[in-house]
């Protein structure tokens, strides 16, 4: 009896115990992983709905259209519903059909007309489909991807409202696509001091253009973090130049929220050109360390720029002062915030008249998540050049990149190449086959593509549309 | 002297009559009985004696009104039975004493035949529900302690003297009181009447008062009952009926629960029949109150003075009188009867009453203000015939609509609610407290074996230490309660199914399977009928045996243990058969085991399992205490109490087990909540440390003092302060539930506005106010028609009908391939989607009790382009609103799905307008139909539906992939009606069959003598 008592407690005893490192061990409650606001476009499987925020309608500061692009080797139709911004502007909706590997450019102000602003939200069931805002306005033309998720927080790195002195003009356009009205909140940072403002309502199914030339009046540099307090929306910021010295327009999509890891793929030292980094710290309470790292094409290294940037706060970074980066052509910045405090960062690149460069603005907002296959649809004149940026993140995996050409005739195998550990490599669109071609881009491992594009009196810059399942940089192999 | 066939007592009898010192006694003997024997025996002693036969009487009163029909003259009668013997003064002394007191009544002072030194009754007290009880104690020592004469409210009628005038002028006893009570009622006409009812102690007589033994009925609580209640609805006046007879209901409740928690159904049986008994005479009752009032001489009021205040059942329960003498009475009555005499009986029973009381008065706020429907505590409907006829009508409405049975548990809700004057907010408490005193009950038959009061009584006292009833009430989990209350009948069961140790048959006898079996899968049985997913207890605790059984090396039994496993589950299925029906018609579906579970990991750890923190609210480290009197039985018991303690723990570790695995998500299935996987851990507990008790009483007796014994004292005190955190929960009087549901805080339109609708319902499962299907993660979903959703569609239908379109479109939207879902669920009939993330709104639940939805998800429904959140909403919820809905059941234009071939194809073609018509619920729903519209169904298609315009059937064709369009010939008033299949009905018909014959198998069970 006694035996079998003891064999029982123990038994009893070491099944508790068992029981208990079991339970230390084992994993965490399971969680539907967190879908990143990222702030890269997505062309989904099952189709995309883009929300293009828009632009300015007839004689405005930049007339907006939208360009569909069916990269598709069938015809598709796409619903497409524009927005105006005043009252009387009630959304219209029309179908549009694309025959394969097709582009079709809709003018929003012929669905919406005599509206200062106008956006658009287009609707696809098809993984095909892209679709870019393209800009044409007095100070020059610009290009970037309609955003594919709305989101309740959206940051603007970088902006300029010195308007009298310098033709510097800031404009944020708001667009809810919603049924319900929503209410932003806006904090703005600028070199002239700090400012807000509260309780701006986006009505539904509108554009709203807030006029930050009109808010923080002749700042060099101004941030916007817009807080929506009630509703979604989709977010972009417009910015002129129009003095002597600078002349362009820029286009760029707001950040949905921040990332720990951002890349920057086109980033270039020129004569006459200046490339502004701008980080944004969203959060409300904790001071994010960043460094900033310089991915080149050489073997050269070189130190990272190390910045503190407290809450609420931003950041510029002249890239042309920075000694470190002397000698340095084109090349690519990776934004990391040490502490895992999400930052949101843009890149602004200004040609001024008097160097080599194709004169013009250009803006770029960096990526938060890499993928390993990307669509590019490339837009530049005969005269100008694309190229197709392609970076590696990973620090031990090299990337296949193979690069294709989506035609009306199916698609093209033009090339592959082999991309190292942090390594980048850029590919011209007269290699890639034409201007006009739409690229898919698909790699071994994940990557970040962007594009750059300079015509004869314009530029632009933009990333890249990812197709495959996003892949944070902390999880990149 | 009314005589049924007397024994050989009967000489003595008469000769004490014979010896009469009083000169003018004449005996007048009635047979009631039409004993041939009988006037000869009388004869023999008293020649000049009468024998009259009233054979065809019934009772002893009957029979002695016989005398009435006589030509005796007499200004006495001395009315007796046929067993008392008379000391010879005896008649002289009642005589005298009537005279000199002017008494209408003279009772002598009846004293025990065999003990004449041992009083039997001086006088009884009665109180105003006409219960007696002596003024004695029991078997109390004569010694003269009572001798003088007194009024009192009755005297028995084992002899009393009474004015003849009086006699004929109240007619006699009450013929239709047969046996017991007619002392009382007679006794109170006569005050009423104007007479003084007296005892003159010093007329001495015995007594033998064994009318059981001669009769061969056992019905003294049955008759008593009856008649106490007749009496009073005679005697008393009407306003004194009005606040007597709601007392009376409420001790009759008191009684009931007792005996509930005694195991003698019986008892409430015939406590309850007392009212059907005297309603069928309601009108005998009224005419002898008429008769009454014209012999009455004094007012109520006075006669009610003599009466005994309070309660005399109580006091005389306290006291110890109840229960003496009842040889022969049936089994659980004499135990209990029996048991009270002893001190430690009576702690027990005081102790059960103290637990009942802990019960009720921790829940006195849920038991006046109502139960709030939030989680498992669903809503009921508005009426009870609702619930009926969903149950009948074989159709279920929630999620996307399909065939299907409603558990039958609503429908005995339904029965209930009748049977307790409608009253269906009593139901809905009694349906959520009420099981925890059917887990006491069972609590106290699965430690009856033991042989030990003690150990039953802190069975008891152990099933309100245990956290998880109150962690399960404030968690809403109805599932755990009933598995909580089902768990020691399995467990008695199954034990008492293996017949070894204490369970073992007693000489000869073969151990019965079956009816232990019968027991537990009836008790099992019920309560799968109001949550299907408690049956898993019984795999828990079958493999817990099993274990023990290996572990402690007496694997006995264990063939006998797998059969009556197999008996248990038979049983459940045959009480759910159509359940079992639907499973086997359908494709089988584990998410009705499952409660919208998918196998996913939580947060549950360990610590929180094993001290049953499955609630809101934590009872902290105190609760470990308990382990100390865990381990007790394991340390110190020998014999079948070390076996069955090691059962006992092995049913433990196999829950906590099952509940640990499934909280990080080993298995590939979803399990039920965790509240009702460890209920048969919690049970097990509970009859511990009843095994601790048990063990201290056989085994420290013979152990050397040392540790052991110390291990006892350190128990009470472990269990006394493990008991603490549920001693604090009293302070809300609702186990720390809030008062408050989501009734008021959705902002849910009346279908009747614009058509009946769905709402999508996501959340945590045990949110959720009903059953659903796993979504993500920890998240589960579920689809309701028409506001908030009640008793009927809480339950998972077998047949999941067209559910899956809803996942199917959930699903694109998480991943992000649509922005247009309101046109999807549109389709699919839902207007609000409601995100759940507390199980009540706030104030009354804390952020820190909150499941988060995925912010994944919210994300996903937030940016759906025509689903507008609506603000303001409690913060406890999100909802959306659908601008793009269509009502369940529209009239659109013919060929209005023209291009649309599924649900996806809405995202791009809209439908065109669409008017809600025929909104409601149910297999009937009627209304005016447009003229030129096709009707738009959208459930799952079923061809017992039928629309019909005016008379005229619709013809029915496909439409959006999954629905049903009517094409009327013209508009009108229409009607769409299901018509159920004959087979579900005959199958409900025969579940009812099968359910009360196993109910009346399973009480007769109960109450058969057992052998321990």
């Amino acid at each position: 009896m006694r035996t079998i008592r003891s064999l029982t407690i123990l038994f009893i005893s070491g099944t508790l115990v068992l029981a208990a490192l079991f339970d230390r061990s084992r994993g965490a409650a399971a969680v539907l992983p967190a879908v990143a606001a990222s702030s890269v476009s997505f062309a989904a499987p099952g189709g995309s709905t883009w929300f293009c925020p828009g632009g300015s309608g007839d004689n405005g500061p930049a007339r907006v259209g939208v360009e569909v692009v069916n990269a598709g080797s069938a015809s598709v139709e796409v619903g497409i519903t524009a927005m105006g911004s005043k009252p009387s502007s009630d959304p219209v909706t029309d179908t549009i059909a694309i025959g394969a590997g097709g582009r079709t450019v809709v003018p929003l102000e012929t669905m919406i007309p005599d509206d200062p602003w106008v956006g658009a939200v287009l609707e696809t069931g098809n993984p095909d489909v892209i679709v870019d805002q393209i800009f044409d306005g007095p100070t020059g033309t610009d290009r970037s991807p309609c955003i594919t998720r709305t989101a309740e927080s959206w940051v603007v790195p970088y902006g300029a409202t010195r308007i009298e002195s310098d033709g510097e003009q800031m404009v944020l356009l708001l667009l809810n696509p919603f049924p319900d009205d929503a209410v932003v909140d806006i904090d703005f940072d600028a070199d002239v001091g700090l400012d807000s403002l509260s309780g701006v309502v986006a009505p539904a199914n509108r554009v709203t253009a807030v006029d930050i030339t009109n808010e923080v009046t002749v700042a060099a540099r101004v941030s916007a973090i817009i807080d929506v307090v009630s509703g979604r929306l989709a977010v972009s910021r417009i910015q002129t130049y129009n003095s002597e010295v600078a002349r362009g327009l820029s286009v760029e999509a707001a950040s949905p929220g921040g990332s720990p890891v951002i890349y920057l793929p086109n980033v270039e030292l020129a004569d006459g050109r200046t490339d502004v980094l701008s980080i944004t710290n969203p959060s409300d309470d904790e001071i994010a360390q960043v460094d900033v790292e310089i991915v080149a094409e050489t073997d050269v290294p070189l130190d990272p720029i190390e910045l503190t940037i407290h809450p609420r706060r931003t950041v510029t970074v002249r890239l042309p002062d920075e000694p470190r980066l002397a000698g340095l052509d084109k090349f690519t910045l990776v934004v990391r915030s040490l502490s895992g405090v999400p930052v949101a960062a843009s890149l602004d690149s200004l040609v001024a008249p008097d160097g080599d460069a194709v004169v013009g603005a250009a803006a770029e907002t960096g990526a938060d998540v890499a993928s390993k296959d990307w669509l590019v649809p490339i837009e530049a004149t005969d005269t100008g050049r694309a190229d197709v940026v392609v970076v590696n993140p990973s620090v031990d995996a090299v990337a296949r990149v193979g690069f294709s050409v989506i035609g009306p005739g199916g698609t093209t195998r033009i090339s592959t190449v082999e991309l190292g550990p942090t390594r980048r490599t850029s590919v011209t669109a007269s290699e890639l086959g034409g201007s006009q071609a739409v690229v898919r881009i698909v790699a071994s491992s994940p990557v970040v593509v962007g594009i750059e594009a300079a015509g004869l009196t314009s530029r632009s810059m933009s990333l890249g549309i990812r197709t495959g399942p996003a892949v944070p940089f902390s999880e990149v192999p | 002297m009314v005589a049924h066939r007397p024994g050989a007592w009967f000489e003595e009898t008469l000769d004490s009559l014979a010896t009469q010192d009083y000169p003018r006694l004449g005996l007048m003997v009635v047979d009631s009985a039409g004993d041939a024997d009988l006037a000869g025996r009388v004869k023999a002693t008293i020649p000049r004696a009468t024998v009259l036969d009233a054979s065809d009487t019934t009772g002893f009163g009957a029979a002695a009104d016989a005398v009435l029909d006589t030509e005796a003259e007499s200004a006495f009668l001395l009315i007796c039975h046929d067993d008392v013997a008379l000391a010879p003064d005896a008649v002289r002394i009642m005589v005298t004493e009537s005279l000199r007191s002017n008494a209408g009544i003279i009772g002598p002072k009846l004293v025990e035949w065999d003990r004449p030194d041992r009083l039997q009754h001086v006088g009884l007290d009665v109180d105003r529900f006409g219960v007696a009880a002596d003024v004695i104690e029991p078997a109390e020592l004569d010694q003269e302690q009572y001798d003088h004469v007194a009024d009192f409210s009755a005297v028995p009628t084992a002899c009393m003297l009474v004015r003849a005038d009086l006699f004929t002028q109240l007619g006699g006893f009450d013929p239709s009181i047969s046996f017991r009570v007619d002392d009382v009622d007679f006794c109170w006409r006569a005050m009423l009447a104007g007479s003084r009812v007296m005892v003159s102690p010093d007329a001495r007589v015995r007594h033998i008062e064994d009318l059981i033994a001669r009769t061969g009925i056992d019905d003294v609580r049955r008759t008593r009952a009856r008649h106490q209640l007749r009496t009073v609805l005679i005697t008393a006046s009407l306003p004194s009926l009005l606040l007597t007879i709601p007392l009376q209901v409420l001790l009759t409740t008191g009684e009931a629960a007792l005996a509930v928690a005694a195991g003698s159904f019986g008892q409430v049986r015939e406590v309850f029949g007392a009212y059907g008994w005297n309603l069928r005479r309601f009108g005998e009752i009224l005419r002898r109150r008429r008769a009454l009032r014209q012999d009455r001489h004094l007012r109520f009021v006075d006669v009610k003075q003599t009466q005994q205040r309070g309660s005399v059942r109580i006091s005389a329960f306290i006291r110890g009188q109840i229960g003496r003498n009842r040889r022969g009475i049936g089994a659980a009555s004499r135990e209990i009867a029996a048991s009270v005499r002893t001190g430690t009986a009576r702690v027990s029973w005081l102790v059960a009453l103290g637990v009942v009381v802990f019960i009720l008065f921790g829940s006195r706020s849920l038991i006046t203000d109502g139960v709030p429907a939030i989680g498992g505590f669903s809503a009921f409907p508005a009426h009870a015939g609702d619930m009926l006829s969903q149950w009948w009508n074989g159709w279920r409405d929630r999620d996307l609509g399909s065939p299907g049975t409603v558990p039958s548990g609503v429908a005995l809700l339904a029965v209930a609610s009748w049977l307790l004057g409608g009253s269906l907010g009593l139901v809905r408490t009694l349906w959520v407290i009420g099981p925890l005193f059917v887990g006491l009950a069972g609590v106290w038959r699965m430690l009856r074996p033991t042989g030990s009061r003690r150990a039953q009584t802190a069975g008891l006292l152990a099933f309100i230490v245990v956290p998880l009833p109150w962690a399960a009430l404030g968690a809403g989990s109805l599932a755990a309660i009933y598995a909580y209350a089902a768990a020691p009948w399995v467990i008695d069961g199954l034990l008492r199914s293996e017949g070894i140790g204490p369970h073992a048959p007693v000489g000869d006898a073969p151990a019965s399977m079956i009816r232990p079996a019968l027991i537990a899968g009836v008790a099992l049985g019920l309560a799968a009928l109001f949550e299907p997913t408690v049956v898993v207890i019984l795999p828990i605790v079958a493999v817990g045996f099993l274990l023990g059984g290996l572990v402690s090396a007496h694997p006995a039994g264990v063939g006998r243990l797998v059969v009556a496993t197999s008996l248990v589950g038979f049983v459940v299925a045959v009480l759910s058969l159509p359940l079992v029906l639907d499973l086997l018609f359908s494709a089988p579906t584990w998410a009705i085991i499952a409660d919208g579970r998918s196998g996913a990991a939580s947060s549950l750890d360990l610590s929180r399992i094993l001290r049953f923190a499955v609630g809101p609210s934590d009872p902290g480290p105190l609760i470990w205490l308990i382990g100390i009197p865990m381990a007790l039985p394991l340390l110190i018991g020998r014999s079948w109490r070390f076996d069955l303690a090691v059962k006992a723990w092995m049913v433990c570790l196999t829950g906590w087990a099952v509940a640990l695995l499934s909280a990080a998500g080993v298995f590939p299935f979803g399990l039920p909540d965790a509240a009702v996987l460890v209920a048969a851990p919690a049970a097990a507990v509970v009859a511990l440390m009843g095994l601790a008790v048990a063990s201290a009483e056989h085994d420290l007796r013979t152990a050397r003092f040392g540790w052991r014994h110390m291990m006892a004292p350190l128990a009470v005190v472990a269990v006394s302060l493990g008991a603490l955190p549920t001693i604090g929960l009293l302070q809300t009087g609702r186990w720390g539930l809030g008062p408050g549901d989501f009734e008021r805080s959705l902002p849910l339109v009346p279908p009747a506005a614009n058509g009946s609708y769905r709402i999508l319902w996501i959340g945590a499962p045990q949110f959720l106010p009903v059953s659903g299907r796993p979504l993500v993660a920890n998240m589960a979903w579920a689809a309701t028609l028409d506001g908030l959703p009640t008793l009927a569609d809480r339950f998972l239908p077998a047949d999941e009908g067209s559910a899956r379109e809803i996942e199917t479109t959930m699903a694109r939207a998480l991943d992000g391939g649509t922005s247009r879902l309101g046109r999807d669920l549109g389709g699919l009939g839902i207007r609000y989607v409601v995100m759940i993330e507390r199980l009540q709104p706030a104030p009354f639940s804390s952020v820190d009790d909150a499941v988060e939805i995925p912010p994944a998800l919210v994300e996903a429904f937030s940016s759906q382009l025509d689903l507008a959140r609506v603000e303001g909403t409690n913060s406890s919820i999100r909802v959306f609103v659908n601008t793009d809905w269509t009502s369940v059941r529209s009239a659109l234009v013919p060929g209005f799905d023209k291009g649309i071939a599924t649900l996806t194809d809405l995202e791009t073609h809209l439908l065109p307008g669409s008017t809600g018509v025929l909104a409601g619920t149910g297999s009937a729903i009627s209304g005016p139909v447009p003229d030129g519209t096709e009707v738009l169904v959208l459930q799952t298609p079923d061809s017992h539906w039928q629309l019909s315009i005016d008379g005229n059937r619709a013809a029915h064709r496909p439409a959006l992939g999954w629905a049903t369009a009517f094409s009327p010939d013209r508009g009108g008033n229409g009607s769409l009606t299901y018509s159920t299949p004959l087979w579900r009905r005959l199958a409900l018909l025969t579940q009812v069959v099968i359910l009360l014959g196993l109910l009346v198998a399973s009480t007769r069970s109960l109450l058969v003598k057992r052998s321990v």
